[in-house]
């Protein structure tokens, strides 16, 4: 089965909305599949296997609470029903003895989804290097972002602006 | 203008015969633009502008490494974007160990990662950004290590790393 503008939205809302920029780590689940397996080469680079084990990894970390994901372009396959994510991540940092407490690491990304036929999100693999810089405001950098044009926006990396 | 059949091909060769895995260092910029872009988030923290700028990077990269272009970067799906001209590259890639006095000498390093590409009106790509993590591992054959993911199910080679 192709992929369908429903997957899409699904995509975009794991990442957004209800998903990883919920502030719930619950939030992710409700698109996840039962058996769905997750990866992130930075972070956890073996599968997590199943809901359970992907959430109590991520809320082990705090994840879900201070990150936020938007999405800054879909791409579709051609062979199966899977999906890529260009995307920025924001996650603050909240350890008070950190001298840049209060500020997001800001890096950019890539990832992979793959759907079943009920639409659920099957895996989900996450292409990045960690955190590029850090910023005061993560809706500020991303307004900014969002303001440049498309070709400007490829040439500079998910870190601070230079100004 | 949307991406075309010839675009997919462009991102093939690019990475395949004749561009990344070519053992040319003049290979790939026969896809390029000329004022191309290109960024690795690893690599190359900012972006190389124009073919001779990319050349000069990676061959000056590659002398240090000691790893010469013994690079191969076999693709394993391609994806399109849905609102310009734009694809996203998953790929396998390998870089032999050339260094004698290297433990793993003769060996492949390997790694998984995506990139994505950008086109303008002529075909050639203006825009490489590659989104991985480095090294995931070693292995004695880059021939054999990919005819291993090859003939594995779609579902379990995404829940593998590319060690």
């Amino acid at each position: 089965m192709p992929v369908g503008p429903n997957d899409i939205e699904t995509g975009r809302k794991l990442f957004e909305e209800g998903g990883w920029s919920s502030g719930d780590p619950y939030g992710p689940d409700q698109w996840f599949s039962d058996d769905g397996v997750m990866r992130d080469i930075v972070s956890h680079a073996e599968a997590l296997n199943g809901k359970e084990e992907i959430r109590q990894f991520w809320a082990s970390r705090k994840v879900g609470i201070t990150l936020r994901v938007p999405v800054e372009e879909v791409y579709v396959a051609e062979g199966h029903r899977g999906i890529c994510l260009l995307w920025m991540a924001y996650s603050q940092v909240m350890d008070e003895n950190d001298e840049n407490y209060g500020k997001w690491r800001s890096f950019e990304g890539m990832s992979r989804l793959e759907f079943n036929d009920e639409g659920e999100v099957t895996l989900e693999v996450d292409y990045h290097h960690g955190g590029q810089g850090f910023v005061d405001s993560w809706v500020e950098h991303w307004n900014r972002r969002r303001a440049m044009k498309w070709e400007d926006l490829g040439a500079i990396t998910g870190g601070p602006f230079d100004d | 203008m949307p991406v075309g059949p010839n675009d997919i091909e462009t991102a093939r060769k690019l990475f395949e015969e004749g561009g990344w895995g070519s053992g040319d260092l003049y290979g790939p910029e026969q896809w390029f633009a000329d004022d191309a872009v290109m960024r690795d988030i690893v690599n190359y923290d900012g972006a190389m502008r124009g073919k001779d700028e990319i050349r000069a990077f990676w061959g000056g990269f590659w002398r240090n490494r000691k790893v010469g272009m013994a690079v191969r970067v076999p693709v394993e799906e391609i994806y399109v974007a849905e609102n310009h001209r734009g694809v996203a590259v998953m790929w396998m890639a390998y870089s032999q160990v050339t260094d004698e006095r290297d433990e793993h000498f003769g060996k492949w390093r390997c790694f998984e990662g995506m990139s994505r590409l950008e086109f303008n009106d002529a075909g050639e790509v203006t825009l490489e950004v590659d989104y991985h993590h480095g090294v995931q591992g070693m292995c004695d054959s880059w021939v054999e290590h990919w005819n291993a993911r090859r003939a594995m199910q779609w579902e379990e080679l995404g829940a593998i790393t590319g060690a």
